[in-house]
């Protein structure tokens, strides 16, 4: 309106000028004296809608604009970043990541924690003749992301727990284990033996018939002497250490020791075949215990000669004559049993050897059905392989019991 | 026939009237026959990684 009026006065027109004023002043009037109402109209017939998908990009683009952080790390939040498929090998270099996060369960996005961690290496089976100090190496790098990168080398094969703490608590899932190995041999360049000893007498040093073969935890080489009845020592050079063991029925003698097998004491475990029984002596050859009796109930035995000991120390034996497996714990004590005489799978016919995997499953030499079964550690068929033959990957005729 | 798994879980198996170990994979694939006469008892140290084997010729062989 004032517009209109500033134009009509630019047109210098005074008569129409005048005429307009009246109309002008009542309007003006009106304006000045009206009370204005300043409030939103409430209608029903107004709504506000939003496309949902704009609706998340706004959501997304407000929570990009940044988070409300501390510096503080959460040491319960932390997380350990590993590739649980590598191979760890001895004396070679490996590595693991930490993500740390605040107390608010963000990722931090910067470093600068890096001398709050410590790693501490922990051999999961202690023996007592090692040292306590294994000097295994171990560093951490900041990413300056906040994430860290640990690089470590382990200088012996064997199962570790490894622990991660931030301000000497353990983060978020430590410790962790991992398994080191050594390097495996390549097998089919495996060719002529680089030391033999032995001959056949009653000597120290001799053998009549030995069965099986063990190294202890000082690479000593343990020899079932089965025909002498004894048990021979020798260090890993073939230099004869000790002998323990004769005829007979009393303890510590035997009567043709077949399997032998030690435990993480570094007990020397012996199925006494022709006894029916196992012995279990400790690492110098003292007798310590026995358990079992002719027969074919649970506990019993008909010529044991297989023998192994699985990862909680259990006592794992193949019985020739009861066609089976039973299964004690590292006292003696029967737990379980399976298998029974016949061909077909899980059936065995005259089983004379026992080993289990780092899997627990447990691989059983079935004799007389020319070949090899293996059972998860319930006792439940898994697989077999060989069949009878003296082509490559087949076993050549059952050998007689003797 | 002795028995011994490896630490990635290998089969060696001492075969003695096939004159040999014969070596097999986790899954019984054939890997590998390692000459030796009448084995019967085998082992592998697991520091030095020497395979032991004994037998009916009263001897240990060592590879």
């Amino acid at each position: 309106m004032i517009e209109k009026a500033l134009c009509l006065s630019t047109q210098n027109d005074d008569m129409r000028l005048l005429s307009m004023k009246k109309l002008y002043e009542s309007r003006l009037n009106y304006l000045i004296n009206n009370i204005w109402r300043i409030e939103p109209c409430h209608l029903s017939l107004i709504q506000f809608s939003i496309d949902s998908r704009i609706e998340q990009t706004i959501y997304s683009c407000i929570l990009d604009i940044g988070v409300i952080n501390s510096n503080e790390i959460s040491t319960k939040k932390c997380l350990i970043l590993i590739n649980k498929k590598q191979k760890i090998f001895k004396d070679e270099e490996f590595k693991f990541g930490i993500i740390s996060y605040s107390r608010e369960g963000n990722p931090m996005r910067n470093g600068g924690h890096k001398n709050n961690f410590t790693i501490k290496i922990e051999r999961e089976l202690k023996l007592d003749d090692e040292n306590e100090e294994e000097n295994n190496e171990w560093n951490i790098m900041d990413l300056n992301n906040g994430r860290y990168e640990v690089k470590m080398k382990i200088k012996e094969e064997g199962k570790y727990l490894i622990f991660v703490q931030f301000n000497e608590l353990d983060i978020h899932s430590s410790p962790f284990e991992i398994q080191v190995c050594s390097k495996q041999r390549n097998y089919q360049e495996v060719l002529h033996p680089k030391l033999i000893f032995g001959s056949n007498g009653i000597k120290n040093g001799q053998f009549k018939n030995p069965r099986s073969v063990i190294t202890n935890s000082k690479g000593n080489i343990i020899v079932s002497d089965s025909e002498n009845h004894r048990i021979q020592v020798f260090d890993s050079q073939g230099q004869f250490i000790s002998t323990f063991g004769e005829k007979g029925d009393g303890n510590g003698q035997f009567y043709g020791p077949y399997g032998i097998a030690t435990n993480s004491k570094g007990n020397i475990i012996v199925s006494d075949e022709n006894n029916n029984r196992i012995q279990i002596f400790d690492s110098e050859g003292n007798f310590i215990s026995k358990f079992g009796s002719e027969g074919d109930g649970n506990g019993q035995f008909n010529h044991p000669n297989g023998i192994t000991i699985d990862s909680n120390g259990n006592i794992l034996v193949t019985e020739w004559e009861n066609h089976r497996i039973q299964i004690f714990d590292s006292e003696g004590k029967f737990i379980s049993k399976f298998g029974e005489k016949g061909s077909r799978n899980g059936q065995l016919n005259h089983p004379n050897g026992i080993a289990v995997n780092s899997k627990g499953d447990i691989i059983v030499v079935d004799q007389h059905n020319h070949r090899i079964q293996i059972f998860d550690s319930n006792g439940q068929f898994i697989s077999k392989f060989g069949g009878q033959g003296n082509a490559k990957g087949r076993f050549h005729y059952p050998w007689e019991y003797m | 026939m002795g028995i011994h798994v490896d630490l990635e879980g290998n089969i060696l198996i001492a075969d003695r009237n096939n004159n040999g170990v014969q070596v097999f994979s986790p899954n019984g694939e054939y890997i590998a026959h390692i000459r030796e006469a009448t084995p019967v008892g085998i082992t592998i140290d697991p520091k030095t990684q020497n395979i032991i084997v004994c037998g009916n010729e009263n001897k240990i062989s060592i590879f």
